[in-house]
Parts: C-alpha cells; sequence; structure tokens
C-alpha cells in the first residue's frame, strides 16, 4: 500500500503533507486537482515504514517516581483530589525502582540512567525524592552511565529546595501559569512562591521549562506572558497545555479556551518565544520524529506508584478506570522483586492502537491520538473535538514554517474562516476517504 | 597576546558587556605614561600587535596619538570598535595602511555602523558579533561583508557573564541551540567565501555531531581557548580577562614578561579549572584528551555554591 | 569552601589552600545533606536507603566522613548539637 499523502487547503492553495516520505510542500489547486496521481508519484521515493506499536520486551525510556500523591496545593483544575498527607513511598522502594530501571539501561547499552518524579507534587515527600536523587546518580556512577533526572513540579518550596533541585536534576517542568492574576486564580495564591522558585531555577543549571496552563481567563495574554517570562525569568522553554476540564476547574468557574483561539495565541506567543530564542512548545504538535503514540501508554512507560504498583501512566487510576481501563502493568517488591507479565505488557500496548479519530488526519504520527485516557480512549467520539481543531490548526502552521511560510502561517492562524476549513475536513488523505463529522 | 583597555567611555550601553565591571572599577582615559608602560610590556613579551580595546577606544581624547606611537613602535595596530566613532578617529585610521591597522567592528544587528564608515574603513574592517541569545542569527553579517567590501572575515563571540554578575550573557543552557546556528552559518560563510572564526568559550559539544570534523582545520582551537588573556586596564591593572576581572589583578609589571603574569594568573586560578560550564564535563572523554578546556571559566564558576564552614552544623 | 555538582558527585574548592577534590557516591550525598542543614541522624537513616547500608554502618560511614572532612579542612570544628 502507498505510504499516505494529505493535502490541506490553505487559502488558495494546498499543503501537501506526505509523512512517511518526509515531504512537504505547497502546491496551487490545479496541481492538485488535475495532478493527484503524478503529485503523489513525484513525492514519494523513500517512505519509512509507518511508526507501528512496540513488540518484544518491555523498553522503558525512564523510570516514572510518583513519591506521593498528595500535594501542598489545591489547584483549581486538578483532578487529583490531592491531600496534604497521602501515602508516601517507602524509601527502600523507591531504591528497589533506581536500581531495576539503572540494571535495564545498562544491559541494554543505553548511555543514560533516566529517572522522571510525577505526583501529586513529587516534594510532598522530600525524603524520597532526595533518596532517589541520590541513588540514581550513585548507580549511574557505578555502571558508567549519565543520570537524567527530571521533575514535574508546582515550585512552592524554600531556596534551599529550589538550589537542590536546580543544581541536581536536568530538566525541571514547573507549572507556571503566567500573570500574578490568572496564575493565583488557578493555582492557589502561589505566584509569589513560584515567580522565586522561577527565578532561583533561571540561575541553575538545569534546563527549566514553564508549563502553562491555558485557559478561557488567559488565554489572550500568551505572547505578553512569554515576553515577561523571556525577560524575568529566562527558561529553556515554555509549554503550552490548554485546561482539561474537571469537576473542580467547573466549580471554579474555569473553562478550556476556544480552539481556534488557543490556536492563534499559541502562533503569536510561538514568534515571540522565537524572538527570545526559546522554543514554545505544544506537545501535540511536535513534528520531528514520527510516532506511534505521544503519551507514555504506548510508550513503555513504567510508572512506580507509592503502593508498589507499576503502571503506565501517571494518571489516577480511578480517572483509566472511569475510561474502562485498565493500565497496571506489574508491581515491584521492596527487595527488588519486579513482576511484569509480558501479557499485561501486550494488554497496555494493545490499548494504544485504537484511535478512532486519527484514520485520515494528517497529524496521526505526529498528535498520534494525544492522551490515551483523556482523549483517545475505546468508545471516544469520532468526530475531531476542540483537542483535534487546535492541533491541526498549529501543526500545520508549523509546517508551513518548515517550508519558510512564516507569514503564511501567521496569515492562516489570524483568520478563523481559514482555520475552520482546514481544521473541520472530512478527510486529509489525498485520495478522499470518509469519515464522520 | 594581549589587550589594552585605553578607556572606559563607551557610546553603547550593551546589555552584555562583560567590561561593565572593569570599566566600574577603573573609570577613564589611559594616561599616555601608562600607555607606554603597557607598550613596553609588549615589547619585552615579544608581542607584536597592540591590541587597543574599550570602552570604545576611539573616544579617547588622544587615540591617534596612543596609536601612533604603537605604529612607531613597530606594532601592528588592532582596535576593537563598535564602529561609532569620532570623525578624527575615522580620519586617522581610514589613512594607515591596510596592512599595519586594522578594525574589528563589533556589529550589533538592531544599531548597526553607517556604510559610510565602513566603506572608508575598506579591507581594514572585519566584522564580528557577540551572540548573548539563541535567536541571534549571525547569517547578515554575510551581506554586511558583501555590501560593504570590508575584509571577508567574520569573528564569532559568546556573551560571557562577568564573574561577580551585572551583564546580560549567553546561559551554557543555550549553547546547543546557539551551536546549531553557528554551524549553519559556517557553512553559509564557507560558500559565501568569507572565512568565520571564534572567539573564545565555544566548546565541541555545542555543535552537531560531525561538523568539527567537517571543519577541520578551520575548527581552530574551538574548546581550548580560555587562558588569561591579559587585560590592561587604562588605569595600569592588569586582568586575566574582562570576565574574571573580580577575581585577580596585579600592576603592569615592570621587567616581566606577559608569560610570567600569566603563570601567577594561571595558577590563582587553576582550582577553578576542574568545572567545566557542564556537570558533565567532569566525565567528558574529549576534555579528558584534551580537546576541550570546559568553556568559559566565569560561566563555568556559576556552578560554584558557598558553604561558610561555620554554617555547617556538624563537626 | 566551594563546590559543585558533577555528575559524578561534588567537586570541593577550598579557597583559602587551593585545594581541589571530588568527592564520589556515596560520601557526595552526604555532602548534599549536610550543607542542606540534615543532622548526622537524618543523614544516617537517608544514606541506608542511598547506599543499602544497615543503620551501624551508615551512622560509622557519616562518622568517618565529616572527621576526614574536618581534618582535610573542609569543616570547621564544632560540635553538632542535634546529635
Amino acid at each position: 500500500m502507498a505510504p499516505p499523502v494529505f493535502a490541506l487547503p490553505v487559502f488558495d492553495k494546498w499543503l501537501v503533507y506526505a509523512p512517511l516520505d518526509r515531504v512537504t510542500a505547497l502546491v496551487n489547486r490545479a496541481a492538485l486537482e488535475d495532478f493527484p496521481e503524478e503529485l503523489r508519484a513525484a513525492l514519494g521515493g523513500q517512505a519509512e515504514p509507518e511508526p507501528q506499536p512496540r513488540q518484544g520486551a518491555v523498553c522503558p525510556q525512564f523510570l516514572g517516581i510518583v513519591p506521593t500523591r498528595a500535594c501542598n496545593l489545591s489547584c483549581a483544575y486538578c483532578g487529583f483530589g490531592a491531600t496534604r498527607h497521602g501515602q508516601e513511598m517507602e524509601l527502600r522502594l523507591a531504591a528497589a525502582g533506581v536500581d531495576w530501571m539503572a540494571e535495564f539501561a545498562a544491559r541494554s547499552g543505553r548511555p543514560t540512567l533516566d529517572v522522571h518524579f510525577f505526583g501529586g507534587e513529587p516534594f510532598a515527600a522530600p525524603d524520597v525524592v532526595e533518596v532517589a536523587v541520590h541513588r540514581t546518580r550513585a548507580a549511574a556512577a557505578a555502571r558508567d552511565l549519565l543520570p537524567h533526572l527530571e521533575m514535574a513540579t508546582n515550585g512552592v518550596f524554600n531556596e534551599a529546595r529550589a538550589r537542590f533541585v536546580g543544581d541536581y536534576f536536568d530538566t525541571v517542568v514547573l507549572s507556571f501559569d503566567g500573570f500574578r492574576a490568572a496564575h493565583d486564580r488557578h493555582r492557589s495564591g502561589s505566584f509569589d512562591q513560584v515567580a522565586a522558585t522561577a527565578r532561583a531555577l533561571s540561575a541553575a543549571p538545569s534546563d527549566v521549562c514553564f508549563r502553562v496552563c491555558v485557559a478561557e481567563d488567559n488565554v489572550e495574554q500568551l505572547p505578553e506572558t512569554v515576553d515577561w517570562f523571556a525577560e524575568e525569568f529566562r527558561p529553556t522553554s515554555i509549554g503550552f497545555e490548554t485546561l482539561q476540564p474537571t469537576p473542580q476547574s467547573d466549580r471554579a468557574g474555569l473553562r478550556a479556551p476556544d480552539p481556534y483561539v488557543f490556536a492563534a495565541q499559541f502562533r503569536k506567543a510561538a514568534r515571540a518565544a522565537g524572538r527570545h530564542g526559546i522554543d514554545a512548545v505544544y506537545g501535540a504538535s511536535v513534528i520531528e520524529g514520527l510516532r506511534f503514540s505521544f503519551c507514555p501508554v504506548g510508550n513503555d512507560s513504567l510508572i512506580l506508584h507509592p503502593d508498589g504498583r507499576i503502571s503506565a501512566c501517571y494518571l489516577l487510576e480511578r480517572d483509566w478506570q472511569a475510561r474502562g481501563l485498565d493500565l497496571n502493568l506489574g508491581r515491584l517488591g521492596p527487595d527488588g522483586e519486579m513482576e511484569l507479565p509480558e501479557e499485561d505488557v501486550r494488554r497496555v500496548r494493545e490499548l494504544a492502537v485504537s484511535k478512532p479519530r486519527c484514520g485520515t488526519c494528517f497529524c496521526r504520527w505526529s498528535c498520534a491520538g494525544g492522551c490515551h485516557v483523556n482523549h483517545s480512549y475505546p468508545g471516544c467520539a469520532a468526530c475531531f473535538d476542540d483537542f483535534c481543531i487546535q492541533t491541526r490548526v498549529i501543526t500545520a502552521c508549523a509546517l508551513l514554517d518548515g517550508l519558510g511560510l512564516e507569514s503564511m502561517a501567521d496569515g492562516l492562524a489570524a483568520d478563523a474562516a481559514e482555520m475552520r476549513r482546514l481544521a473541520l475536513r472530512d478527510s486529509d488523505a489525498l485520495d478522499g476517504g470518509r469519515r464522520c463529522r | 597576546m594581549a589587550n589594552i583597555s585605553v578607556t572606559t567611555a563607551c557610546n553603547r550601553d550593551c546589555s552584555y558587556c562583560f567590561a561593565r565591571g572593569a570599566r566600574r572599577a577603573a573609570a577613564g582615559h589611559m594616561s599616555a605614561e601608562t600607555f607606554k608602560k603597557a607598550l613596553d610590556f609588549l615589547a619585552r613579551s615579544g608581542i607584536e600587535d597592540a591590541r587597543l580595546l574599550g570602552g570604545e577606544p576611539t573616544l579617547h581624547p588622544d587615540f591617534a596619538r596612543l596609536a601612533e606611537m604603537a605604529l612607531g613602535r613597530g606594532f601592528r595596530v588592532r582596535v576593537f570598535s563598535n564602529g561609532r566613532m569620532p570623525e578624527a578617529a575615522l580620519e586617522w585610521l581610514e589613512n594607515q595602511p591596510e596592512e599595519r591597522v586594522a578594525v574589528l567592528i563589533n556589529f550589533a544587528p538592531d544599531d548597526p555602523p553607517s556604510a559610510a564608515t565602513l566603506r572608508r574603513l575598506g579591507k581594514r574592517a572585519n566584522l564580528g558579533l557577540n551572540i548573548d541569545n539563541p535567536a541571534v542569527d549571525p547569517a547578515f553579517l554575510l551581506g554586511a561583508v558583501r555590501e560593504h567590501g570590508v575584509v571577508p572575515h567574520v569573528r564569532l563571540g559568546l556573551a560571557h557573564p562577568m564573574a561577580e554578575g551585572g551583564n546580560r550573557f549567553l546561559d551554557p543552557r543555550r549553547y546547543r541551540a546557539v551551536g546549531r546556528r553557528v554551524a549553519h552559518f559556517f557553512e553559509a560563510a564557507r560558500q559565501a567565501g568569507v572565512e568565520a572564526g571564534c572567539d573564545c568559550g565555544f566548546v565541541p559539544c555545542m555543535f552537531p555531531c560531525g561538523f568539527l570534523e567537517a571543519m577541520g582545520t578551520a575548527a581552530g582551537d574551538i574548546g581550548t581557548r580560555c587562558s588569561p588573556v591579559l587585560d590592561i586596564l587604562p588605569d595600569g591593572q592588569v586582568v586575566p580577562c574582562y570576565p574574571l576581572a573580580a577575581l585577580a589583578r596585579e600592576p603592569l609589571p615592570e621587567g616581566e614578561t606577559a608569560d610570567a603574569l600569566r603563570g601567577r594568573f594561571s595558577q590563582r586560578l587553576s582550582p577553578y579549572r576542574r568545572l567545566g560550564v557542564f556537570r558533565e564535563c567532569a566525565v567528558c572523554e574529549v576534555r579528558e584528551k584534551g580537546g576541550c578546556n570546559g568553556g568559559c571559566l566565569a560561566a563555568s564558576m556559576r556552578r560554584l555554591r558557598t558553604t561558610p564552614l561555620a554554617a555547617l552544623p556538624c563537626a | 569552601m566551594k563546590w559543585a555538582v558533577e555528575t559524578r558527585g561534588v567537586l570541593l574548592i577550598n579557597e583559602a589552600t587551593g585545594a581541589v577534590v571530588t568527592v564520589e557516591y556515596p560520601q557526595a550525598a552526604i555532602w548534599d545533606l549536610l550543607t542542606r542543614g540534615e543532622s548526622n541522624r537524618q543523614i544516617a537513616r537517608k544514606l541506608c536507603a542511598i547506599a543499602s547500608l544497615d543503620p551501624d554502618a551508615a551512622e560509622a560511614l557519616v562518622r568517618e566522613t565529616l572527621a576526614a572532612w574536618r581534618e582535610a579542612g573542609f569543616l570547621a570544628r564544632e560540635e553538632d548539637p542535634s546529635g
């Protein structure tokens, strides 16, 4: 079967994209409508194989550690239901997890030992974090690996802890929702503390990514937010995620932004970031490299929970179960005994295969269906939702940028009608194909 | 090599200026007597170039006289300028032989030197750029070389931090992003027949895989070019380099050569040489084989933490 | 005293004497916890998990390491009030 070629309308032209051939082109209407087969033939040649689900033995890129689900904040949109106190991982269990990953990395010939921290707030269990950090570094040294430590944090801690994070971590993802009013409304009035942490981390050796949750109340401020972040804090990158509605966010009166408004504002924010030499990232639109799955599910991620469970996802178990999903992979004992039944690994891998909305979407190997719990879950609607719409527009702009057509991309993102025309199509396939609207 | 900072006066205020500390500490213009002593120092050290810096060196009220003094003693004169020079200085420069006098123009894309200035300097002018931000794209320099008929050689530098802080600098976390741009630029420069060179502080790991090998000898001393340059300040004090001015300084020595002074500065700074700009420098094979000395020492020292002995609880 | 985190441990620089030493694991963990104000007891407790030591061995390692650092001039000679 010929590798897929997609065509998207952009004003009076067509953006033609053959991801497996690594080809993007802008052609006029006549080229597309009168010579589709010739166009397809001209684009073809060196197609890569289509990304496939993983096979064989489990092969995690990193070990995820959830030291605790407790948190020192109660963010308005957080669906984790975190409390200030919660089960903490035993120190021996954290060490056992690190040791398993170190052995796996050494055995696999990897150069790095990658350990990532999630929560709740990881520093709600600071001893676990400290032990795991030093165990990782010691284990890496013993096996001639480079340690790579990454953390997602709310940044609400003192300067000494900020220095520890900045000195020992390679990448820090700091939740920072922008200017004071929006950040405090979203995140429990934590602006002053988070800004202080941001300043400390920006002067430290670690790469710092600010993670901005975008809602209706801060979407129009994205470009100014980027300018301010760049001048005040100098992060390495800024990642934007739109609000995932929860009962908590509904009660707080927070709403996800209109996808077209978000796409337009993200575009402006990305341009502002570029002027400062900072990367603006919308994770679902990363077009460098094709992937089968965007989220940890389908990528053999191993997330170690405080009770020793190992799962493929760092979201709450009750959230998967609400979608009829079981993402548990096994269990690790504090004595280091790992259970990862092959049938469970296989079962979870197969969960990432079904992507009802992605069949003829040009983003199928970049967005790859997004989150398998919140977006591409079994039984989800087959029609494009807001996440799909904003992803399609932003990805199309990225493709135009790759052709040196930044002005055209700017124009697309500024034209609501054109964005709709591109985003809401039955099929992107060059040779047609149907999908529901 | 050694630099003579003839004045702290400047008609720009670049946010990345790493001479700020030295400029604040030693205000004013260098006297003729101190300049003579500086030339004596260069001569007995076997240094053939009198490299004049600032601030903006052409703002020294006796700039031409000082430069003549250097020429008269057989030195080649290299002037490091922002291109915004008084008419008297420009007139003097444009009447000097190209083989004896060069002007290295630090080109600011948002405030470039006038086309007239560059035209008058002609083949005495080389262009350079200090990079303080990965968004800075040096490609515009090639057009400027072509348009103004200056020497087809450009110098790229990194904006380094002052050891005591206070200036905007290129954070080592952004080195790889800059390295990708510089690699593209070198290829574009080669195709345009322009030679490109890197100043101190560039490190091999910031460049895409294979770039340095492809460059061959054109890569020069990327990675190994951090050592005490010797910057002679207007008041006659000597520092290892501007970024490290707060850490070590001595008066211009009588009778000694640059090597002796460099040796003392190197000794003073040697404990910090183990650092490197990245945590990973300690295990880097390239560094172990002598291919890199860890990047800018001032940038490396930003990783240092201070814990007073008295503050430690256990004894 | 100045120090910096390196890939394999911690680099200590005594500016007064010019002495430079790399502290590797598990002692590098002791340095981190010490400089962030932890007591000997707290350090030993975490060291059990960091370095797979029993409590007595961890306490002994902390004691010996601190003594060595005092001797080398990296620590002041004061009593630890918190034990």
